[in-house]
């Protein structure tokens, strides 16, 4: 209506927000709750993770890796410690690939159960967080008992893993994953994912076409919720993942348009599941033998040259780039981080015009950002 | 001026003001208000009192001080069965200390409604502790964990802790806030919910007024609550408050409507709009309950249970605080005891919708079980089993709120919130034209089945009423 | 919005509610069942035996390697003291071939890691299963090693003479070296008796004594 004159405002989603994950600043320009243009500042969480990997030797660098991610360490670990085998042409043995692959994927369902929990938070249903931190507790115990840390492991160095896996340990995955799958999962699709008032937050709400996401670089599951199936898991598998059988679960607009809010977060319950299968076939696979190559725990003197290798981790591609000099500290190591990407669409997202501020908090949550990754 | 003595002088405007001003109100209305049954009033057995008859004096001649019987008369309804009344009772005691001829009327009157809003004062104050302590507990067992337990046996007197703390707190204007406005919409939404307690019983004859048009009351003065909200949110000074503030205003003006329609729908079945009398027709076995007497009038109560949870801004419909945006909507510049009467009078306003439904859906204080109402209800019947009557209808009325109560923080826990556009069509595009429908339905049912209960399947079986 | 639409939709989302309140209610009644939590300073939870918390030392089997130390990412072990035969420093800490004046671990800095449990030759540093470790301040969050206590003034005065002891020897030692050296290359020359043992009690009479902890 041209006739009514409104003015617009201007609000400070500032660092210290209950919605924003982690210290992000929005600067955002409404006409009343429509919003018309969002700015994203980040950088209040960077802790020079680059220019500390200069200074100290490969293994050192592993505790750092550790606390970019925080929510999914183990991949940041796994993706180090693959890039630097790489560049070393290092084999690991088997039993410390199955290791990995199990610690990975149970790290990827924590990682999720902290995204669905906050995400509902986000909507405003309080209670799924609490069931989701529930079972999260159980991974964390199990990972206590693994490795003696429940967030910050540096439990997968180069040439393998830190600690040998246990039979009570097999034992206690092996029955979380019987306590998980299906009657969990299925109880937070009842109480959550198929409830009418959250659909109707979130289906419509911040669709994401493919060639946006494709060309800000968007990757992990905010991708595949926009109908892409592209997961570096069986794309371009590293160490023993082309062995597992696993689906990828895709968005396909089942409650709304392909790529909205509610397909994103459905990819990632539903990764959960495919997550259970992978770790069950891993734990029968389980073979005997070494859980890491002693030479290389001492220390590591790669040759001279650079290497980019790249995970799945939770939330995309984890990728890191090393450059080396033949000495024992690394000469450079960029990290990708791929919330760094995913954050970046938020602007694209929320300047269409069709977006409410309480949508907003939505997009923002069903990107599944994680600050530690986006500042490094 | 330090800060407990600011916390303690508004506390202390607060309180005078919410109970004067209810007390002046209601004697406004009351004076008004035709008494009924002026026949009964004549035997005076008929008046209730602790004791049945002997102790009664007569009604005396004009000229004469008036009595009991007569402030009773003239200062609120008589009822026509047995039971216990409270202002009433109030004047037998004033009457039976011999005071009635010495002080003057004005101040007798004035003590009564004091000393009932007091009570009702007393009655929220209790009740919003419990229900704090219930709510925390409830969610806490929801979700698989314990809720307070160390201070008192089971947290009971967390809240009291709560309450200590919030006095204590520092007392923050911020220094670009409008003053006045600022101080005052913390009071305003408190009265406005305290008010609307005024014609609202807590079991037979136990109201502090029993104005004859209760329930429109009711309705028409909870408006001074979403003054106050707005109030408050414009005052702040801060734009997420602001944001809050707009919600809130379109919310619960918007859901009013539902609200009123169900009221309207209640008011053609009962015929009165005194929440006494409401309750009164729904004696006797549990289908006389208003919810179950038609289809269209169950679908009202859930229209009016959903609405309600609009008016007191919980979950789904918490827009104005929502937690996870607006870190806390309207009063997120408040602290302290200003904060705390907003929470006050959020436990308040819940109970306050509870027992509404209670009085116009679920029977007030009847138990739905007629051997059980019936004790104390006759006119010869002993003092005894007319306590235990009495006592007994409170405590199932009170029951009944506190379930409504119990099941507001269920939803509050498991939904999620739901968008400004949404509430918006919820309300006028889904609520309002159910309750349109309904109003017309439930009414041309009660005019064709003559009130029978429980969609008149009770009658046909000829189980009696 | 279609007519047709609208009433399975209100079905639908009631529905929906409804299953979910029935989930939450049955939560309720089964609370005890299903509880999570545990009264924290009252009951304690197991802790597993890799747990990475406080670290603890044994002394006698340190060589003062400084592996450890070096290792850590955050630099957060201070480990002082001599090697060698030259007899024990009085208040310090015998380890297997060195005397340990300073080993402190700075709660601060420190990340958990691990990292310094593997370099030690006679492994002897751990992570422990204590996590609450507190003070009221940042300096008395220094966690001295050898008396398995905070890091205190005292600790640190011992350290200061330590070092000055430590030179103050080193010193001595120096300089007897050198006269010895002049002593040979003169008894070289002539042919004179050695006399170091007198020396050498002369020596150790000179010694002081460490404050506070004698």
């Amino acid at each position: 209506m041209p006739d009514i004159k409104t003015e617009e405002m201007l609000l400070n989603m500032g660092p210290q927000h209950p919605s924003t994950h982690g210290v992000f600043r929005v600067v955002v320009r409404t006409d009343g709750e429509m919003v018309l243009e969002t700015e994203s500042h980040i950088g209040y969480l960077h802790r020079c993770f680059e220019k500390v990997a200069e200074n100290n030797n490969y293994l050192q660098v592993v505790p750092y890796t550790d606390r970019m991610d925080y929510l999914c360490a183990m991949a940041n670990n796994l993706g180090y410690a693959q890039t630097v085998e790489k560049l070393m042409q290092l084999q690991v043995p088997e039993r410390a690939e199955h290791i990995r692959v199990i610690v990975t994927e149970l790290n990827r369902i924590a990682s999720h159960l902290m995204a669905f929990g906050t995400y509902g938070m986000d909507i405003g249903a309080m209670t799924p967080f609490l069931y989701a931190f529930r079972d999260r507790e159980m991974i964390l115990k199990i990972f206590e008992k693994l490795c003696g840390q429940r967030l910050n492991y540096s439990y997968v160095r180069i040439g393998g893993v830190t600690f040998d896996i246990t039979d009570e340990i097999v034992a206690d995955i092996a029955r979380f994953c019987e306590y998980f799958e299906p009657s969990i999962i299925k109880e937070y699709n009842d109480l959550l994912s198929y409830n009418g008032i959250f659909i109707s937050r979130t289906a419509n709400v911040g669709v994401l076409p493919v060639e946006l996401a494709i060309s800000y670089g968007v990757t992990g599951p905010s991708l595949r919720g926009s109908g892409l199936k592209r997961d570096l898991r069986k794309d371009e598998p590293s160490s023993i993942y082309d062995r597992f059988e696993f689906d990828v679960p895709v968005g396909t607009g089942e409650m709304g348009t392909i790529g909205d809010c509610w397909d994103r977060y459905m990819v990632r319950i539903r990764e959960m599941t495919e997550s259970v299968k992978i770790i069950r076939q891993a734990l029968d696979a389980l073979p005997p033998g070494e859980f890491c190559d002693k030479k290389a725990f001492r220390g590591v003197k790669p040759p001279k040259g650079e290497v980019y290798h790249k995970v799945e981790g939770a939330r995309g591609e984890v990728g890191f780039y090393l450059v080396s000099d033949g000495t024992n500290k690394p000469y450079r190591v960029k990290a990708r981080g791929p919330s760094f990407s995913n954050i970046s669409v938020l602007d694209a997202l929320t300047s269409r015009g069709d977006c409410m501020v309480a949508d907003m908090v939505a997009i923002i949550g069903s990107l599944d950002i994680v600050m530690g990754e986006v500042d490094r | 001026m330090t800060r407990p003595r600011n916390t303690a002088i508004l506390a202390s405007a607060c309180i005078a003001l919410s109970v004067l001003g209810p007390a002046l109100w209601a004697q406004e209305a009351a004076g008004t208000a035709p008494t009924a049954a002026p026949g009964a009033a004549q035997d005076g057995s008929a008046v209730g009192g602790i004791v049945q008859s002997g102790a009664v004096p007569a009604p005396a001649a004009e000229p004469a001080p008036p009595t009991a019987a007569d402030l009773a008369k003239r200062y609120g309804t008589i009822p026509e069965q047995g039971g216990l009344y409270l202002q009433a009772g109030f004047y037998q005691l004033v009457d039976a200390l011999g005071l009635a001829v010495t002080l003057p009327e004005w101040l007798v009157v004035l003590v009564a409604l004091l000393v009932v809003c007091l009570l009702v004062f007393g009655f929220i104050n209790v009740f919003a502790l419990f229900a704090v302590w219930l709510e925390r507990k409830v969610s806490a067992h929801i979700q698989c964990r314990l809720g307070p337990m160390e201070v008192g046996p089971h947290g009971l007197l967390q809240t009291i802790a709560d309450g200590i703390k919030l006095t204590a707190k520092e007392d923050i204007i911020p220094r670009l806030a409008d003053r006045p406005l600022y101080i005052l919409a913390p009071i305003l939404v408190f009265t406005g919910v305290l008010i609307r307690f005024v014609p609202l019983p807590f079991g037979q004859h136990l109201v502090a007024s029993d104005l004859d048009l209760g329930l429109f009351f009711v309705a028409a003065v909870g408006t001074v609550e979403v003054i106050g909200v707005i109030m408050a949110g414009w005052s702040s000074n801060n734009k997420w408050s602001l944001f809050g503030t707009i919600r809130t205003a379109t919310q619960m003006v918007s859901y009013e409507i539902p609200i009123g329609f169900a009221f309207v729908a209640v008011i053609a079945c009962a015929g009165s709009f005194s929440l006494q009398d409401i309750v009164n027709q729904q004696r006797g076995w549990f289908w006389n309950w208003y919810v179950l007497v038609n289809p269209f009038l169950t679908i009202l109560s859930i229209v009016y249970l959903t609405a309600s949870l609009a008016e007191c801004k919980r979950a789904p419909f918490d827009l104005p605080e929502a937690e996870s945006e607006l870190v806390s909507g309207f009063h997120t510049e408040y602290t302290g005891m200003r904060f705390g009467l907003f929470f006050l009078s959020e436990y308040a306003a819940m109970y306050l919708v509870s027992a509404v439904a209670v009085v116009i859906f679920f029977g007030g204080w009847w138990s739905g079980i007629r051997p059980l109402d019936d004790i104390g209800m006759s006119p010869g019947s002993p003092p005894a089993a007319a306590i235990a009557g009495f006592l007994l209808k409170a405590a199932v009325f009170v029951t009944k709120a506190v379930v409504l109560v119990f099941v507001q923080v269920w939803v509050r826990w498991t939904l999620p919130r739901v968008r400004l556009d949404q509430m918006m069509h919820l309300c006028w595009k889904v609520l309002l034209p159910i309750s349109l429908v309904c109003l017309v339905g439930s009414t041309l049912w009660q005019m064709a089945s003559g009130g029978a209960g429980l969609y008149g399947i009770p009658a046909l079986l000829g189980l009696g009423s | 919005m279609a007519t047709g639409n609208y009433f399975s939709d209100i079905f639908r989302v009631s529905k929906s509610i409804v299953i979910g309140l029935g989930i939450t209610i049955r939560y309720f009644f089964k609370y005890k069942k299903n509880l999570v939590t545990i009264q924290y300073p009252r009951e304690r939870d197991l802790i597993p035996p890799r747990h990475r918390g406080i670290h603890y030392l044994e002394t006698e089997k340190c060589v003062m390697c400084w592996k450890c130390s070096d290792i850590c990412p955050v630099d957060c072990i201070y480990i002082e003291g001599t090697r060698g035969a030259d007899g024990p420093l009085p208040g310090g800490y015998r380890g297997q071939k060195a005397t340990l004046s300073k080993f402190t671990v700075d709660y601060t800095v420190c990340i958990f890691c691990g990292l310094c449990e593997e370099p030690c030759p006679p492994k002897c540093i751990f992570l422990g299963p204590t996590f609450d470790y507190h003070a009221t301040d940042r300096t008395l969050m220094e966690k001295n090693l050898l008396t398995d206590e905070v890091y205190t003034q005292d600790d640190e005065k011992f350290v200061q003479w330590a070092r000055q002891e430590n030179e103050r020897r080193a010193a001595e030692k120096k300089k007897r070296e050198e006269e010895e050296k002049a002593k040979a290359a003169a008894a070289k020359a002539a042919a004179p008796p050695a006399e170091t043992p007198a020396k050498k009690k002369e020596g150790a009479a000179a010694e002081g004594k460490p404050p506070g902890k004698a």
